[in-house]
């Protein structure tokens, strides 16, 4: 049986380490120091991730770069505590650019959504058939994705009351399916009279005090706060940001391209629905709290 | 990879952005806790000034210390809130109009707040009563866009409250919202009724459709 193994090219903080040297044009040896004995073997098929940037939640940004087959695998040293092995791998492709925070939400072994580089953070892990295809194929489960990233940038107050609609008004069986483009559907709904509408409103507040009155500087500072006056929340400031929504919003035609992405006829999507069907629902609390 | 899924991760990384207020992270939505709709209020005293802005002048106080220019996000006192005054066209003040502001009723040690009222020019700025005011609106924000029962009955009852039963006798002369006559219930969506003499029983009228998409309608009755 084909093993799968994502080796990690980057800085670990374990004593695992490698090196990785060309010694031709197609084919490259690592050294691999594990404190356990590996079960890779010759013909395994491998990827490999690199740390990229940081992303969002100052979280590590991982891309799949290279993968290919495991040519060789040697056991040249061992000691007490470390196994010291030598790989010969031959790369297929070394043009892969894909992104761990593009394609976390179409794997299984993904669960972490705020950290997802913690699953990769190992120098090897051992990959299932399906999430290796699809890394390499860079195929995406597009409703799960669209639904995760937008699911997950909520905070939680609004999350809580999202899937209070999904489970009371949906007549969907929350617990059983993972009817994604049904989820979507309530969830552009959601964002789009609760949150958008909130925004249409501020930024119309904020055109009309410029509109009405000449101190710029004071009206700048016009916002919400609690009873003691204190947290003060501005208007110019959240209608700018807003404005900024709605531009990214209206230039990549968001909610119109996403249902031309998600065609129920779509082979490799169809696939993608039986293989996550059993998987639960990409959902996290995330780190805005207490109830809001 | 898709460009299509940089654009969601564009577009989720804003709304995060959005969905929190910049400074208290509390949630930013037109309908939060199903009775907190203080953008939506904030939205239609904008719109109620700019019309008025053509009969009358407006002037904006700013409030003062830790309040100055902060309105509140519920009912609160009035002190050091900011607000805004309607003078006419030879600057003299006629009606302070306040947001959300704490009103002692007529009976009893309550208060009610509604989300705008039109308060006499000699109206204290720490702790009005009904007797300093003439008239209230109320701004209601529906996902389903329609006015429930509860809502309409609250805004009624505050009417009684405040003893505001004769607030048509108010002259307001507003530009666009001509119509509107009174104490007025205001929603994005449709109003509770379209039965005039019901709502004429409680002394108010009803504005509907008033958003920025639509074009609002005014149901009231109209004196004989």
């Amino acid at each position: 049986m084909v093993n799968y193994v994502c080796f990690n090219k980057g800085n670990g903080k374990r004593i695992d380490y490698h090196f990785w040297n060309s010694i031709s044009e197609n084919k490259y040896e690592m050294e691999l120091v594990t404190t356990n004995e590996v079960g890779i073997k010759a013909g395994d098929k491998y990827v490999i991730c690199e740390s990229k940037s940081y992303f969002y939640n100052d979280s590590k940004e991982y891309e799949f770069t290279v993968h290919g087959t495991i040519e060789n695998i040697k056991l040249i040293q061992k000691d007490d505590k470390l196994f010291k092995y030598m790989l010969i791998l031959d790369v297929g492709d070394f043009n892969l650019t894909v992104l761990l925070t593009d394609i976390m939400y179409s794997l299984k072994s993904v669960y972490n959504y705020e950290k997802p580089y913690l699953h990769f953070n190992r120098y090897y892990r051992y990959l299932e058939e399906d999430d290796y295809n699809t890394i390499v194929s860079g195929n995406i489960f597009f409703a799960r994705t669209v639904f995760g990233h937008i699911f997950n940038a909520l905070p939680v107050y609004h999350k809580q009351q999202y899937l209070i609609e999904l489970i009371e008004n949906s007549g969907m069986n929350f617990f059983e399916n993972r009817d994604y483009l049904g989820a979507i559907e309530l969830l552009k709904n959601y964002v789009e009279t609760v949150i958008e509408q909130a925004g249409i409103f501020l930024i119309a507040s904020k055109r009309i005090l410029n509109e009405l009155f000449e101190n710029k500087d004071e009206i700048a500072k016009i916002g919400f706060a609690d009873k003691e006056g204190k947290r003060a929340d501005l208007i110019s400031v959240q209608s700018a940001r807003f404005e900024k929504l709605f531009a990214v919003s209206r230039e990549n035609n968001i909610w119109q391209t996403m249902s031309s992405k998600m065609k129920p006829e779509d082979k490799i999507q169809q696939l993608f629905n039986k293989r996550f069907a059993n998987i639960d629902w990409p959902i996290t609390r995330g780190m805005y709290g207490p109830i809001y | 990879m898709d460009p299509f899924i940089s654009a969601i991760k564009n577009y989720a990384e804003e709304l995060k952005n959005c969905a929190v207020w910049h400074n208290s992270r509390e949630a930013v939505g037109c309908a939060l806790d199903s009775e907190n709709y203080y953008i939506y209020e904030f939205y239609c005293l904008m719109r109620l000034l700019n019309d008025l802005n053509i009969n009358y002048s407006i002037k904006y106080e700013a409030g003062k210390d830790d309040k100055r220019n902060k309105f509140p996000k519920g009912p609160a006192p009035k002190k050091d809130r900011p607000y805004f005054k309607l003078l006419d066209k030879n600057g003299a003040l006629l009606y302070q109009i306040c947001a959300g502001t704490e009103i002692k009723v007529k009976a009893g040690e309550k208060t009610d707040s509604p989300d705008i009222s039109f308060q006499l020019a000699e109206s204290p700025l720490d702790e009005p009563s009904y007797e300093h005011v003439k008239l209230i609106m109320d701004a209601k924000y529906s996902e389903s866009k329609e006015v429930s029962k509860g809502s309409y009955n609250d805004f009624a009852m505050m009417i009684k409250k405040l003893d505001l039963e004769n607030a048509k006798i108010i002259n307001i002369k507003y530009d666009k919202l001509s119509g509107v006559i009174g104490n007025c219930l205001i929603s994005n969506g449709k109003a509770y009724t379209d039965d005039v003499n019901y709502i004429s029983d409680d002394a108010l009228c009803e504005m509907e459709y008033f958003n920025e998409e639509d074009d609002f309608n005014i149901i009231v009755k109209k004196d004989e």
